[in-house]
């Protein structure tokens, strides 16, 4: 009996270290942190120095120091609306932006009027605001979100409901999928984490979408459902990012709820604290940075960090 | 300017013609647990009735899927009620203070149903009484959604290029269906499966019309059953398109959207005043500016006794 319990005892312990690698870490809002922006983000990238780059609503790039404080400030000419940035691996900033068109659709004998996206344009600045290069994104009609993965800017577009590869230096897309993208109200936003894993924020799955940079798709997870490790609202989550742990963070709106999953995406924990960041079905931008930290916009222009709890 | 006495017998002959055939339909229905609508105080018609000098205050839960500040955006076009106007009715006309708490999510609303914090709500009725301890609340009136339907069924459909052709195929297949808050995709949907005698080789449980859409779409699935209005007045209406499916069957129908109050908070009289100031108001107004409904006197309906026994349990995985 003695040895039985000896053995349990040990595997327990041996286990510990596993379990706790598989846990999501703890996070708490970082009250040091104020940031309060005239015009409210539409995306966010943390460059390799841990300053935050916003593109706000009213087609302004600015640069933030980790301590808080606005350290560039450029507006880029653009044509059509200003609606993502990417940094590449040089800092440089790719500001794009989607020209919309005004259609009509009649639905249920009533007619209704909506913008409908039909071109995207890109354009790099380096560090000092300095454009590097420009022109049409041939073949993406709209861009909610972007990243660089292995050399190519991949860019969500919500126009066609797809992921799209782009080379920049061929002008044309290299691959576009929307295998396991479910999306709704507009919002379309997705991650890239390590080995250039994408993580796409399948909202009307009520998923987080894994592909790999080949365009396959990887084991999704998450359902709609009342619990911590579920998604609520009509369609969730918003946003998502890889922290360098591989934990993964989500944010879903209405009510707003950010939570940390560990990195096979089994369960959460819910980050308190945090305060209703928009109205209604609406993009929430989630940048992330080398530390770990979490960085959170609000429709307000506000900007909150989260640091890990210790 | 008067009315003539034989038009005046007339309008009081219809009213108690209508109130009879109602409270006719509530005895008369075979009902196993217990009746959902208010009945009927007397048959005195409304827009006779003073407006009372004590103010009547009732703070209801709204989780409403046609009403702008409960559905989600994407469906703003059709989900565009909006209570503001009535509240201001009710206030000026009947001494009605009317205050509304917005859920959007129906989650949030439940914990608030369940916590008795409110007097009343507006919300499809089942979703109150899915909650335990909601037996006190009655439906004062049912709301009509902007196409005039006052119903809520499930619906079981297939993708357009799907083999199947009728319900009776579907033995042995894979459907997804409705949690336990959603009676119409959940006791309803299980209730026509077993009338039909269909038996699934699998059911998936979703809490979500759009997630059932998606794995249907997928094909991970071979048939869904999602509720009537969700190809038209959810988010589904961003994944889909109603002629991607074809319906192979209906559910029987319930209410869909009811005003209810807490009877255990609010007596049967100010219920009683309560409704005939909604009725009356939907009479004058119906088409106003900005309500985009209709309020109608309640249907019968009774929840089914093994959907009230399953209260409070888990959903099934």
């Amino acid at each position: 009996m003695r040895k039985q319990l000896a053995i349990l005892l040990a595997a327990t312990l041996a286990a510990l270290p596993l379990m706790a690698k598989t846990q999501a870490p703890a996070y708490k809002v970082d009250d040091s942190y104020k940031v309060q922006l005239r015009s409210s983000a539409l995306y966010m990238a943390v460059d390799s120095k841990g300053a935050v780059w916003a593109l706000l609503r009213s087609g302004e790039v600015v640069q933030i120091s980790p301590e808080g404080k606005e350290l560039k400030r450029f507006k880029p000419e653009m044509d059509g609306d200003p609606s993502t940035l990417a940094l590449d691996k040089k800092d440089n900033i790719t500001v794009l932006s989607t020209k919309k068109e005004s259609k009509t659709f009649k639905v249920k004998g009533r007619k209704i009027t909506r913008d409908v996206p039909v071109a995207a344009y890109y354009a790099i600045y380096d560090a000092t605001g300095k454009k590097l290069k420009d022109g049409e994104l041939k073949g993406v009609t709209s861009a909610s979100a972007a990243h660089y993965a292995k050399g190519k800017l991949v860019i969500a577009d919500v126009g066609q409901r797809s992921l799209i590869f782009y080379d920049l230096t061929a002008g044309k897309i290299k691959k576009q999928t929307n295998k396991g993208i479910r999306l709704c109200c507009g919002i379309f936003d997705f991650c890239v984490g390590p080995n250039d894993m994408i993580y796409v924020a399948s909202l009307g799955a009520f998923k987080v979408q894994p592909f790999k940079a080949s365009g396959s798709t990887g084991h999704g997870f998450g359902k709609r459902g009342n619990s911590v490790d579920d998604f609520h609202g009509c369609c969730n989550p918003v946003s998502v990012a890889v922290l360098p742990d591989k934990s993964i963070v989500t944010v879903e709106k209405d009510s707003t709820r950010v939570k940390v999953y560990d990195p096979k995406g089994r369960t959460a924990k819910l980050i308190e604290g945090i305060q209703e960041l928009v109205k209604g079905c609406a993009h929430i931008p989630l940048a992330v940075d080398k530390k770990g930290n979490i960085y959170l916009a609000s429709n307000k222009g506000k900007i909150i960090r989260c640091v890990k709890a210790q | 300017m008067r009315e003539s006495p034989i038009k005046r017998f007339g309008i009081l002959a219809s009213a108690c013609s209508a109130v009879f055939l109602l409270a006719g339909c509530l005895t008369t229905s075979t009902c196993r647990t217990f009746e959902t609508a208010l009945p009927y105080l007397d048959n005195e018609p409304c827009a006779s009735c003073p407006p009372s000098k004590r103010t009547l205050v009732l703070t209801l839960a709204v989780n409403d899927i046609y009403c702008a500040d409960t559905a989600c955006s994407c469906v703003r076009y059709i989900a565009n009620r909006k209570y503001g106007e009535l509240q201001n009715l009710l206030k000026k006309k009947y001494n009605i203070d009317l205050r509304l708490k917005y859920f959007i999510e129906p989650y949030d609303f439940d914990d608030a149903i369940a916590a008795r914090k409110y007097d009343g709500a507006i919300s499809k009725p089942w979703r109150v009484y899915a909650v335990p301890g909601t037996d006190s609340y009655r439906r004062v009136v049912d709301i009509a959604d902007p196409d005039g339907n006052r119903w809520l069924w499930g619906i079981v459909i297939v993708n357009k290029d799907s083999k199947f052709k009728k319900l009776a195929d579907l033995n042995g297949e894979n459907i997804a269906m409705g949690n336990k808050c959603a009676y119409e995709k959940h006791y309803s949907a299980l209730k026509l499966l077993a009338e039909r005698g269909v038996k699934p080789g699998k059911i998936t449980w979703k809490a979500s019309c759009l997630e059932s859409v998606g794995i249907l779409l997928d094909k991970e699935i071979d048939a869904a059953a999602i509720s009537n209005y969700a190809l038209e007045a959810s988010c589904v209406v961003d994944i889909a398109q109603k002629d991607d499916f074809r319906i192979l069957a209906e559910t029987e129908k319930i209410p869909l959207t009811s005003v209810m109050v807490d009877t255990g908070k609010v007596s049967i009289r100010d219920a009683e005043r309560f409704r005939r100031a909604l009725i009356a108001i939907s009479a004058a107004h119906a088409e106003g500016k900005n309500f985009h409904g209709k309020f109608l006197a309640p249907t019968h309906w009774c929840p089914s006794l093994e959907a009230l026994k399953e209260r409070g349990e888990k959903e099934k995985e």
